[in-house]
């Protein structure tokens, strides 16, 4: 028991003595958990998804031609498009994963005219293609509701004016129906006056009677005319007598509210005289008094006198006026008689007059007739015309109203057209692979290699470096005649020998356990396979300037890959990371092997097509190897 | 003095504060066994590196077969070469393996390169172990592979860095067999060592290094005679010395202070002056009376120059 505690001891005291174990235990927890917190830390939703999308130049959606489709996948909003020019193009960029997903929309279409839209995914990695599915199913759904919404609005929008012209067209018709009726009444009352007109009966009567009339009608009205105007000027006098008498019945009457206000004033003048008097009389009243009271006594009693000379003047003016009216009256007999005269002269012509009458009566009631019938003919004429007119009216506004019925009903026909089925889902999209002989597992192999040779070349060849240094050899090297460029390049190239060992068995692994369908493109894989160990023998090599002994070597060589496991796509589909953290996984070695592996052995894409991946890989790893070789 | 074939000037070098080799010049003639002699410690091994071309010097120049040169020059690195004091070699290769390899970056064609190792192989007596790992050899015989390793390139300079530490007699005396006949085959060699016997028996000459300074170069008898000291004549009497001797020794030979330990007369003397001491005392001691039953000459040895010159023992 002792004993172990003590070995216990021991066992925390050497590690706590070496120097590396302790910065290890606190460098590894970090590493270990930030990648992956980093790995998993990504926003799903905010991720975009980059699509590929292809329509051919003839395509139609509806009333939309590609363009348009095109604009309308790309209002939703919801993925950055790229506009492929061919399918082989589309297919191009998810092969080298330029997009997450390509849509490539067919010429053909469905019964129903449903445009039909392949959903190409990339299948050599079946997590992230199944991550991708519904995304993409999402993305096609929304885009075909914007596009039936799009393709309703747009009829609606041709519709809607269509049937406000429509509705101002069926108001005329009802205007034209009665303008129509009305002429219809009208033919119809000229039919019955015309079946009424008897002109030949009409035409003898008025040739035989025609003379006679005239001769009798000249007399009478001969004597009509005197008789008018006698009677006329009786009319005038009476008229001027009434005048006269009614003047003198005003002139009678002014008068004599004159005199009845003028004997009002003299009474009272009458009494003032006799209080003037009496207030004389009193013996009180002193005389000086008396005499002013006299005096203004007389005054008042001259002023009375002369009223009384202007009443007795009036009542002269009133008789005269009386006898004015009396003669008045007198001539007024005198003209009634003359009319009494009159008027039995005027009983002599009357009775001529109506023994004319009937003869007068026929001749007034044919030239009435004849007349009507001369209207009639006019009105007949001018009805006809007119309702040629109308006819000819409504003929012609039916005929745009016709027009428009047709475009209406062309337009409500090609509504028609769309079926409702390609209105429900105008995009018909059907899942593809790209790859079709790929298995879900298949991505695991090119997976698997980069791995593996992440770990055997970097592990490898800094185990190689150390034991080289702490055996001594390197030293035997450093002091031979050859250079440390060929050193180097000389164990790079036996380091690549062995991951072409270990590339060989994973891949027939692959093929023979996992069905892995593979491009069999040998000098594409031996470049491929050359170019990954190539950049993780560099890592390798470029660890050991700074490690002393083996367990330091493999301690930080382990610092270089865990992050690297953990961030390139290897544990965590690349797509599910933040926009940063893929941009910065992209730049590691890990992330490129893994990507140019599957593209080259898996989906066929040439090494040359990652150039810029290529790129990425050599430019540090030469310059890594360059700063090993100078501190060789 | 001989073509030189190493020369070096005011080589200094430090690792950080410490002075490990400090001003140091020395040269080495065609031929010479140049032994490097000092303590652990000392800047041998560092000194050795610099001059090989593993370590730059802080300053100093160095010149290889009578030109200023770089050791890292192609043309020099051909024709040297060095046995570092630790195996250096795969141990998980042959030696056969180990040889080819070496050999080939020396810029050995194949077969060039199997006569080398096969000459090699049997020059130094590992054919039986020809296909076997190098881990599995004892330590003797990675010390011979180590210089099999080191002469692939058929160096005309070697330096050997302690070359027989923890070695027993027998490999001791075949490695020093081996190093004489480098020499013989006309190859310079530096070595490094801290063994006494090793420097007197194999060294032309000897330089004498202590922290980072070498004090002296010479040949090793030169060095005893210079800085030796005196030898030590012992007698070994029958009965003990008495006083009348010790003044008897001291009237025949003025300047000489004899002691008597118990029945033992010991007497410093000038080396020159040994052998005539040797016969005067004899007689002088007889003829009073003594028996001499024994007589022990004691030469001053390289260890004693080491401490007249450094003030300080040879710590092994
Ligand atoms: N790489 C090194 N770093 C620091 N000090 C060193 C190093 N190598 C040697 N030394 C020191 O330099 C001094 C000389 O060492 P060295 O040349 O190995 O001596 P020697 O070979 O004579 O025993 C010693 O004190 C040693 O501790
Ligand atoms: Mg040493």
């Amino acid at each position: 028991m002792k004993a172990m505690l003590s070995v216990i001891k021991k066992e925390m005291r050497l590690i706590r003595s070496q120097r590396m174990s302790m910065a290890l235990i606190i460098i590894y927890p970090l590493i270990v958990i930030s990648a992956l917190g980093l790995a998993y830390g990504g926003d799903i939703q905010a991720v975009r998804i980059n699509v590929a999308l292809y329509i051919p130049e003839e395509a139609t959606l509806g009333p939309f031609d590609s363009a348009k489709i095109f604009s309308i996948i790309e209002d939703t909003n919801k993925v950055n498009l790229q506009r492929a020019y061919s399918e082989e193009q589309a297919k191009d960029f998810v092969r080298v994963g330029a997009s997450d997903f390509a849509l490539i929309i067919k010429e053909e279409k469905t019964q129903t005219g449903q445009i039909i839209t392949d959903l190409v995914l990339d299948n050599s990695n079946f997590i992230v293609s199944e991550m991708f599915s519904p995304i993409a199913k999402a993305a096609i759904q929304l885009t075909s509701f914007e596009v039936s919404s799009r393709i309703i609005q747009e009829l609606w929008d041709e519709l809607l004016p269509i049937k406000d012209d429509l509705q101002q067209e069926l108001q005329k018709i009802d205007l034209y129906l009665v303008d129509l009726d009305d002429a219809e009444l009208k033919l119809d009352s000229l039919d019955l006056s015309l079946q009424n007109i008897d002109i030949a009966d009409l035409r003898g009567t008025l040739d035989s009677q025609g003379e006679t009339v005239q001769a009798i009608s000249t007399v009478l009205m001969q004597l009509n005319s005197n008789y008018d105007s006698f009677k006329s000027d009786i009319a005038g006098t009476r008229t001027s007598l009434d005048n006269a008498d009614a003047k003198l019945d005003s002139y009678h009457a002014k008068v004599s509210e004159q005199i009845r206000v003028a004997r009002e004033y003299r009474d009272s003048l009458v009494s003032y005289e006799n209080n003037l008097q009496e207030i004389a009389d009193r013996p009180e009243t002193p005389p000086s008094v008396r005499a002013d009271i006299l005096v203004l006594k007389e005054q008042v009693t001259s002023t009375r006198q002369r009223m009384d000379s202007s009443i007795a003047e009036l009542e002269q003016i009133k008789a005269d006026i009386e006898e004015s009216k009396e003669m008045i009256a007198d001539m007024r007999q005198d003209i009634d008689k003359i009319d009494s005269l009159l008027d039995s002269e005027k009983q002599n012509l009357d009775r001529m007059n109506s023994a004319l009458g009937q003869s007068t009566g026929e001749i007034s009631q044919i030239n009435s007739e004849l007349g009507s019938i001369g209207e009639t003919v006019d009105e007949i004429d001018g009805l006809i015309d007119s309702s040629k007119i109308t006819k000819q009216d409504v003929s012609s506004k039916m005929r745009t109203s016709k027009a428009m019925m047709n475009s209406f009903m062309s337009t409500i026909g090609e509504l028609g057209q769309l079926n409702p089925a390609f209105l429900a889902k105008p995009i018909q999209a059907f899942e593809r692979n790209l790859y079709e002989e790929i298995t879900a597992l298949t991505f695991i192999t090119p997976m698997a290699l980069a791995l593996v040779l992440l770990l055997t070349c970097l592990l490898f060849v800094t185990v190689s470096v150390i034991t080289e240094k702490s055996e001594g050899s390197h030293l035997r090297m450093r002091l031979s005649s050859t250079g440390p460029t060929t050193l180097i390049f000389g164990k790079i190239v036996g380091q690549m020998a062995f991951a072409f060992l270990v590339a060989f068995l994973i891949l027939f692994i692959g093929v023979i356990g996992f069905g892995t369908a593979m491009q069999y493109n040998l000098p594409e894989i031996i470049a491929v396979v050359a170019l990954a160990s190539f950049s993780f023998i560099a890592i390798g090599l470029f660890i050991t300037n700074f490690a002393k002994t083996q367990a330091t070597a493999i301690l930080s060589s382990l610092i270089v890959i865990l992050p690297m496991i953990f961030l390139s796509g290897t544990v965590l589909p690349l797509q599910l990371m933040s926009p940063l953290l893929q941009t910065v996984s992209n730049f590691l070695p890990l992330t490129i092997a893994n990507k140019i592996l599957l593209g080259v052995l898996i989906k066929g894409v040439p090494i040359s097509y990652y150039l810029k991946e290529t790129a990425i890989l050599l430019v540090p790893s030469i310059a890594m190897i360059a700063y090993t070789i100078k501190r060789f | 003095m001989p073509e030189s074939v190493l020369a070096a000037t005011e080589i200094h070098k430090a690792y950080g504060d410490q002075i490990a080799v400090n001003r140091v010049s020395l040269s080495i003639g065609k031929g010479e066994i140049l032994g490097l002699l000092g303590p652990n410690g000392a800047g041998k091994t560092t000194l050795a590196r610099v001059l090989v071309g593993l370590l730059d010097p802080d300053f100093g120049k160095m010149s290889y077969f009578g030109r200023e040169a770089s050791p890292r020059q192609k043309n020099v690195k051909r024709q040297i070469s060095i046995v570092p004091q630790e195996p250096s070699f795969y141990m998980t290769f042959t030696v056969e393996q180990n040889l080819l390899f070496f050999a080939s970056i020396y810029g050995l064609g194949r077969s060039e390169a199997r006569e080398k190792a096969d000459y090699l192989i049997k020059w130094l007596k590992l054919t039986g172990f020809r296909h076997k790992r190098a881990e599995l050899l004892s330590g003797g015989y990675k010390r011979l592979l180590n210089i099999a390793c080191s002469l692939v390139n058929d160096p005309k300079l070697v330096f050997l860095d302690e070359p027989t530490v923890g070695l027993d007699p027998k490999m001791r005396q075949l490695l020093w067999d081996k190093i004489i006949e480098l020499k013989n085959q006309g190859r310079t060699i530096l070595l490094t060592t801290h063994y006494m016997d090793e420097a007197e028996k194999l060294c032309d000459r000897v330089a004498l290094m202590s922290d980072g300074r070498i004090s002296v170069i010479e040949s090793p008898y030169r060095l005893i005679e210079k800085f030796g000291g005196e030898t030590i004549l012992i007698f070994k009497l029958d009965k003990s010395v008495d006083q009348e001797l010790i003044e008897k020794v001291q009237q025949a030979m003025p300047g000489i202070t004899p002691r008597s330990v118990q029945s033992n007369l010991v007497l410093p003397v000038k080396q020159a002056d040994s052998t005539k001491a040797i016969v005067k005392i004899s007689k002088l001691v007889e003829e009073s009376g003594y028996k001499i039953l024994g007589s022990i000459v004691k030469e001053p040895e390289l260890e004693d120059v080491f401490l007249n010159i450094t003030g300080s023992a040879m710590g092994v």
